[in-house]
């Protein structure tokens, strides 16, 4: 009987020891799944899913009001979206933006040789430049050519000025005003929440706020300036004027959230290192280059990458602002996709343009995070 | 690890992909038009989708039209009275904002998400799209069942509803571009007739003349128009366009006829009205119009749908008038509010919106009163009601005679976005005039390719 019943336990304590021994190698497994999980499912639901659906929408010819009109159609769509007639190739086209791609190949290769970027990245780096802005900038549709969108090409060009041009004046005067309202105090407190404040409008308000601002007969501007003495200036319908009014729009809007993120940085350096600065004699300037930026690198790189890709993104102030205005001189990219899918009901390759930017946004996000994490690696 | 995220993502492709393969069989609209017939309407709401604003304010609780000031009001003050009148107990409900600027967009939403509204108002121009898609209910043989008389609408009217032969809604109004004039600063210029009556311009060289002539004699700007907001630019570009022997697209709606020495010569002679000072290319619409009424533009170009506003308004002596022939023959750019039934994957509540389009124009005169647009019915334009409302008599036939639509081609939304684009790069951006027209032309034949398949 005893052997019978040592039998009969075995198995049952060999199976219970076996779940209990599962649980407990996997017991973080189980908990960090059970955390994870509510954000998972929302994550795949409402992120990868669509990115998965727009991956596939755009190999189909995807008519928005028609279901009866939806075939497949491979590669077409990019076919179209990169496709032109008679393309040429030429040294001196577009040659403002090769001379800078140029100083950014010297810049590259003085960083390499200060021992600045690691050799490898410098490599890739004036590859890609010399890719870039030597080969593929030079190349256009001749006198009787003409790109299948250009369209796509103008917004694609114009998302790229306000990035070039946003990215900087924004993390820049982000940075100055959490330098100058890091420190304790009332009157800080108050203009932290002030800078902060327009952050948590929505793009509605903030576009009557500044269209009213920026009009030149009513505006607050135009009157400023005409009490001076001054023509009021046409923000919106000036092709040169456009783009840098929606650029001082969107600075201050969206500011406050990285003035928050840069003084959580600054917060986060050492105090005892700019004690030991100070002892050491040093001024203002060098304490900031020598402590404060080093300190809060990782702050930098976040809010760059975080800046450039919501610019890439620019959309609800153009939009509204201009409509893309003056004649196009600030239509972007996400316009483009916006009236491709809705204006024009081609949602398979409005599908594709969004896949073209998400690659575009993907491809600056890691050469930052390469580049600028440099010393991490 | 790669072996499960490779599985996940064939098992989301597969989820995915039967999405793609179970479509929605898009309903036949003949059958549609026979379930109209021979449903009965029933007590119950219906959505209708609208643009013409918002005005909750100043229409709650009433139902006397003859209180509208605006186009807003006009159109939820019936749609208020239609509420509390019906008989069967019918409930319409606006559907979603009434901004212009979004409203097709938001209407193509409706669609894609396959509820669409019961009844919607659309621009002529637009309706190829959704006819084209057999998206609209075909209302030939059941308007008669809520006495629509197809028989008195105007020509321009009975144009604007017909797709391929067939009626696919019924015209509210048509509304063109009009000249308002300040009668004050052309007597000051001495540009009035024997009877105090603005003598218009009938050649690109009379234009000029008296424009130097009233900015001589007034300091007065001569013209205004939305030069960079909305697309009144356009409206003038092709009613000159037009009037110059030209069009936008060939007849058969194969091409774009915009790279032509007609385009060329009118965008040319706008450039030059931009150029001289005789307008202001940085005006919008409501710079524009704000400088008319305050006395400071001899002449604004607007359409229809200001005239009350602008009797109303305007300090000085004010006169609309039609769109002078500048090219040639008078010839104007014109378009025309429908109603419209969309074709609903569910059995829709189709006698209840058919009740409602029915009500609707029954109302035609009201909303031609209260606004300045143009009736869609003969007997109605002919009518002492109509004449007798402001200003009406002095543009009203001559417009509809000279009102010519916008061509029935799909895609007309983004033709206009282009041609808007185009021509504005011209006087906006120093673009030339050559490569704008040919910027145009190319762009518009790769939407009218992707429309004819």
């Amino acid at each position: 009987m005893s052997v019978d019943s040592t039998v009969g336990t075995v198995p049952r304590q060999a199976a219970s020891t076996d779940g209990a021994g599962w649980l407990a190698r996997h017991r973080k497994d189980v908990e960090a799944w059970g955390f994870l999980a509510p954000f998972m499912i929302v994550y795949a639901i409402f992120l990868i899913y669509p990115v998965i659906q727009a991956l596939l929408m755009s190999v189909f010819n995807w008519d928005l009001l028609d279901p009866g009109q939806r075939t497949f159609v491979g590669l077409d769509n990019y076919a179209r979206m990169f496709g032109a007639q008679g393309l040429t190739w030429d040294a001196t086209h577009l040659l403002g933006w090769r001379i800078a791609g140029g100083v950014v190949l010297v810049g590259v290769a003085v960083a390499a040789a200060r021992d600045l970027v690691a050799r490898r990245t410098a490599t890739i780096l004036a590859a890609a430049t010399v890719v870039v802005f030597g080969v593929l900038l030079g190349l256009h549709p001749g006198p009787d050519g003409a790109w299948s969108d250009a369209g796509f090409w103008g917004a694609f060009g114009n998302t790229i000025v306000f990035v070039l041009m946003s990215t900087p004046v924004i993390v820049g005067v982000s940075l100055l005003l959490a330098l100058v309202l890091s420190g304790a105090g009332r009157v800080a407190a108050i203009l932290r929440a002030v800078f902060f404040a327009p952050y948590v409008l929505s793009v509605a308000v903030l576009t009557l706020i500044w269209g009213f601002l920026l009009n030149p007969d009513l505006g607050l501007i135009g009157r400023a300036l005409a009490a001076v003495g001054l023509e009021p200036i046409s923000w919106l319908t000036d092709p040169s004027l456009a783009m840098p009014a929606i650029v001082l729009t969107t600075l201050w809007w969206t500011m406050g959230f990285n003035l928050v993120l840069f003084i959580a940085g600054l917060q986060d350096v050492d105090p005892t290192l700019y004690e030991a600065a100070a002892l050491d004699g040093a001024n203002a300037v060098q304490t900031f280059f020598h402590v404060t930026v080093p300190g809060i690198r990782r702050t930098i790189v976040l809010v760059t990458v975080l800046q450039v890709i919501a610019s890439f993104q620019i959309f609800g102030q153009v939009f509204i602002m201009t409509r893309g205005g003056p004649g196009g001189a600030t239509r972007v990219l996400i316009q483009h996709i916006y009236e491709s899918g809705f204006r024009e009901f081609r949602l398979g390759y409005a599908a594709a343009l969004s896949v073209f930017l998400f690659v575009v946004m993907l491809g600056a996000s890691a050469a930052q995070f390469r580049l600028l994490n440099e010393d991490d690696s | 690890m790669m072996r499960r995220i490779a599985s996940l993502a064939l098992a989301a492709t597969t989820l995915s992909a039967c999405g793609l393969v179970v479509q929605r069989q898009a309903p036949d609209p003949a059958v549609e038009e026979t379930r109209v017939a021979e449903d009965d309407a029933e007590a119950g709401v219906i959505e209708l989708a609208r643009f013409f604003g918002d005005c909750d304010d100043a229409t709650q609780g009433v139902t006397d039209v003859s209180q509208a000031t605006s186009e807003c009001e006009v159109i939820q003050i019936l749609t208020n009275a239609f509420n509390a009148d019906n008989a069967v107990g019918i409930d319409v409900e606006q559907l979603g904002g009434a901004q212009f600027a979004s409203y097709y967009d938001t209407l193509n939403a409706t669609y894609a998400g396959g509820s669409p509204p019961d009844v919607a108002v659309m621009h002529a121009s637009n309706l190829p799209d959704y006819a084209s898609r057999d998206l609209l209910v075909q209302l030939d043989d059941v308007m008669g069942s809520v006495d629509v008389d197809p028989s008195i609408w105007t020509e321009p009217a009975r144009e604007a509803v017909t797709y391929d032969g067939a009626t696919y809604g019924v015209p509210f109004d048509v509304h063109a571009n009009l000249w308002h004039v300040n009668v004050d600063l052309m007597d000051e210029a001495g540009l009035v007739d024997a009877d105090g009556i603005p003598i218009l311009p009938s050649s690109p060289e009379e234009f000029l003349a008296q424009a130097a002539q009233l900015e001589e004699a007034t300091g007065a700007q001569y013209f205004a128009t939305d030069a960079n907001q909305f697309a009144l630019d356009v409206m003038v570009f092709i009613s000159l366009l037009y009037q110059n022997g030209g069009d936008i697209v060939s007849e058969d709606g194969s091409h774009a006829t915009l790279d032509t020495p007609e385009a060329r010569e009118v965008l040319e002679f706008m450039n030059t009205l931009f150029d001289e000072g005789i307008a202001d290319p940085q005006q919008d619409y409501t710079a524009a119009q704000s400088a008319f009424l305050s006395g400071d533009v001899a002449v604004l170009h607007n359409g229809t749908w200001v005239v009350n506003q602008y009797a109303a308004e305007a300090p000085f002596e004010y006169r609309t008038m039609p769109f002078p022939g500048i090219f040639g023959e008078p010839a104007n750019w014109s378009n025309s509010h429908v109603w419209v039934i969309p074709v609903q994957s569910d059995p829709g509540d189709y006698k209840e919106a058919l009740e409602f389009v029915g009500y609707l124009d029954d109302h035609v005169a009201d909303w031609a009163v209260g606004t300045g647009h143009l009736p869609p019915k003969e007997p109605v334009l002919a009518s002492d009601e109509f004449a007798s409302a402001p200003q009406r008599s002095n543009f009203a036939s001559a417009t509809v005679e000279q009102a010519q639509l916008l061509p029935s081609v799909g895609n007309w939304q983004p033709i206009e976005d282009i041609i808007k684009r185009e021509i504005e790069a011209t006087w906006l951006t120093g673009k030339s005039v050559d490569q704008a027209l040919q910027d145009a032309q190319r762009e518009i034949d790769i939407r009218l390719d992707a429309t004819n398949g």
